[in-house]
């Protein structure tokens, strides 16, 4: 009998190892939400912000991965170029709007104000990264097509110390905040049992982020280009073959990516306490590890990712008050490492295919 | 005129060529096979046809246009669809958005196709919301000439459409491309079956190190003692 069990094991090795680290997760929510000292909700809604953020920016870094079969190490300095962008944008709005519409020239209307200047600096900061990476795309990876995957990667390095330089240049290494007032106003709930607070930013932060998510699954599940940019990522000599126009395929992959990791940035800037131009490097590596996390090269795994980074970094510290807020980020590291010892191909990756 | 006309063609990967000037033809209606040891320069032949490599010399004309060098998505616009040997399918899309990629450059409603195809391959239908990647090796072919036939073509080239399947598959593979050409669709496939690819032929052609070997009617190659010495096992 033990030889029998020995060889299933051995057999069934990967789906193990899959539903053993599914179920670390499910003991840890269990662990967090029920049983530490200082668990409950709260820490679990602060790590889903954090990992909402991620999630935005994560997509871009693996449909560059899949698609253009690279890791592009410039995503989180365009994500931070765009939250650098609607920063300026946001400026600009809050001195120039109540001279267009004087209501809002109003004191009672000041928190208004911000909150449009906000968002059309958000509108701004989304087509603002899309064009600049479409810009690079032209300029720089399009030459490169044809390339081994590590001579993009290098090219992307350069392209990021290249963006980060260009901020500093234009903005300042000081840190910068916006306008809208981060901490009004704030919400007090009590569900059943659960209880949390949630600030007004933290509610959009995570609608905003999971509605946007919905909305690219849906573009990637029903529409023609959603379809022919997965079947790109799945086989781009056969979609070449099929007459799908590649080129026009990638520049959607860049558009949506940067789009969202605009959309992050500007999340990460409200969120983190503000912007500085090194901020972009140091989410690359959080979206590095939930890239990975859930699988390199899937959206849905680059989701999820996310999430559980987000989470796990929470529910892992918050509870136990001796270790210092500052070792959060090793958490992230941490999954990552253990990830990649016992199932490089992520959570939701096959292993065999290509990436 | 014939439909598919290759002319003195040659074309390689780097510093090697692997076609040596081939000549190669098509007429409207015909099963043309290419068959070869392995290495010739088939497969080769096939990608150079489709666009996906460029020739260094020589012409390839379709229906009258020449197409030399022009991209994939250029020639299927012509008429012309192809079936890769391997990595045929989108095998994380499901059977009905693989023949939706198939007909991609159509902006048309094209659900009356995919009924169409699906009467000729009627395992397809069961299985249309299954993903390709968990379909056995025949289905899969029939998926992927499936995918290449939504666009209807008048030339559907094969690269090897029996490769891996086990002797039952094979003839039933046959017997669809036999139906295929049936309703009218032209057919140029490279085959390592060389018997039964050439026993359903109009016509061969053998090559061998990137060149012409030998050509003719399918019929005569199979009774060919040259043919059969060298590439049909005796």
């Amino acid at each position: 009998m033990p030889a029998t069990l020995l060889s299933w094991i051995r057999h069934n090795r990967e789906a193990i190892t899959k539903w053993v680290i599914w179920g670390i997760i499910a003991l840890g929510l269990i662990w967090g939400l029920f049983i530490a000292d200082n668990g409950g909700p709260q820490p679990i809604v602060d790590g889903i912000r954090f990992g909402s953020i991620l999630m935005l920016g994560a997509i871009g870094l693996t449909l560059t991965y899949k698609i253009l079969n690279f890791a592009n190490f410039a995503h989180g300095d365009i994500l931070i170029f765009g939250a650098y962008i609607a920063f300026s944008v946001d400026g600009l709005m809050v001195d120039s709007l109540p001279q267009l519409f004087p209501i809002l020239a109003d004191p009672a209307n000041d928190d208004l104000l911000r909150l449009i200047a906000l968002f059309i600096a958000m509108i701004s900061a989304v087509f603002g990264a899309i064009g600049f990476a479409l810009l690079i795309d032209r300029i720089l990876y399009r030459r490169l097509r044809r390339s081994a995957s590590v001579v993009l990667v290098i090219a992307s390095f350069g392209m990021a110390l290249f963006i980060r330089a260009l901020v500093q240049a234009v903005w300042g290494v000081a840190t910068h905040t916006y306008s809208v007032r981060v901490t009004l106003p704030m919400y007090v709930d009590a569900f059943g049992i659960f209880q949390f607070r949630m600030t007004l930013l933290q509610l959009v932060t995570i609608t905003t982020a999971f509605t946007l998510i919905i909305l690219l699954h849906l573009f990637l599940r029903y529409t023609r280009t959603g379809k022919a940019m997965r079947a790109m990522s799945d086989n781009m000599d056969l979609a070449r073959v099929s007459g799908i126009n590649t080129e026009k395929m990638i520049r959607w992959t860049w558009g949506i990516g940067s789009g969202l990791a605009a959309v992050a940035g500007v999340f990460a800037g409200l969120n983190l306490g503000g912007l500085t131009p090194i901020q972009g490097s140091d989410i690359l590596l959080y979206l590095f590890a939930a890239v990975i996390l859930g699988g390199i090269g899937s959206p849905y795994g680059a989701m999820l990712g996310a999430l559980v980074i987000g989470i796990a970094q929470t529910i892992l510290i918050a509870p136990v008050t001796t270790i210092s807020s500052q070792y959060k980020p090793g958490i992230a590291f941490l999954l990552l490492i253990i990830m990649l010892l016992v199932r490089p191909q992520g959570l939701l990756g096959s292993a065999g295919r290509k990436g | 005129m014939p439909l598919l006309t290759v002319e003195q063609t040659t074309a390689g990967y780097g510093e090697m060529n692997i076609l040596n000037e081939v000549s190669v033809f098509l007429e409207e209606g015909e099963i043309v096979s290419l068959i070869g040891p392995n290495g010739a320069g088939k497969s080769t032949l096939m990608k150079t046809i489709f666009g996906l490599l460029k020739p260094r010399q020589g012409k390839i004309t379709f229906n009258g246009r020449d197409c030399t060098s022009w991209d994939p998505d250029q020639i299927v616009k012509l008429g012309m669809c192809y079936v890769p040997q391997t990595e045929n399918v989108f095998q994380s899309l499901t059977v009905k958005e693989n023949m939706e990629m198939g007909a991609f450059i159509r902006k048309d409603d094209f659900s009356g196709r995919i009924a169409e195809i699906f009467n000729l391959f009627p395992d397809l239908r069961t299985f249309k919301d299954k993903k390709a990647g968990d379909l056995s090796g025949g289905q899969r072919q029939m998926v992927a000439m499936g995918r290449a036939l939504m666009l209807d073509p008048r030339l559907l080239l094969l690269d090897e459409p029996s490769a891996g399947l086990s002797p039952k598959l094979v003839q039933m593979i046959f017997e669809k491309i036999r139906e295929i050409n049936a309703i009218g669709v032209s057919i140029l496939m490279v085959e390592q079956n060389a018997k039964q690819a050439l026993a359903l032929s109009n016509r061969g052609y053998v090559l061998a190190t990137g060149r012409n070997q030998i050509e003719g009617a399918g019929k005569d190659l199979l009774n060919d003692p040259e043919v059969a010495r060298l590439y049909l096992g005796g």
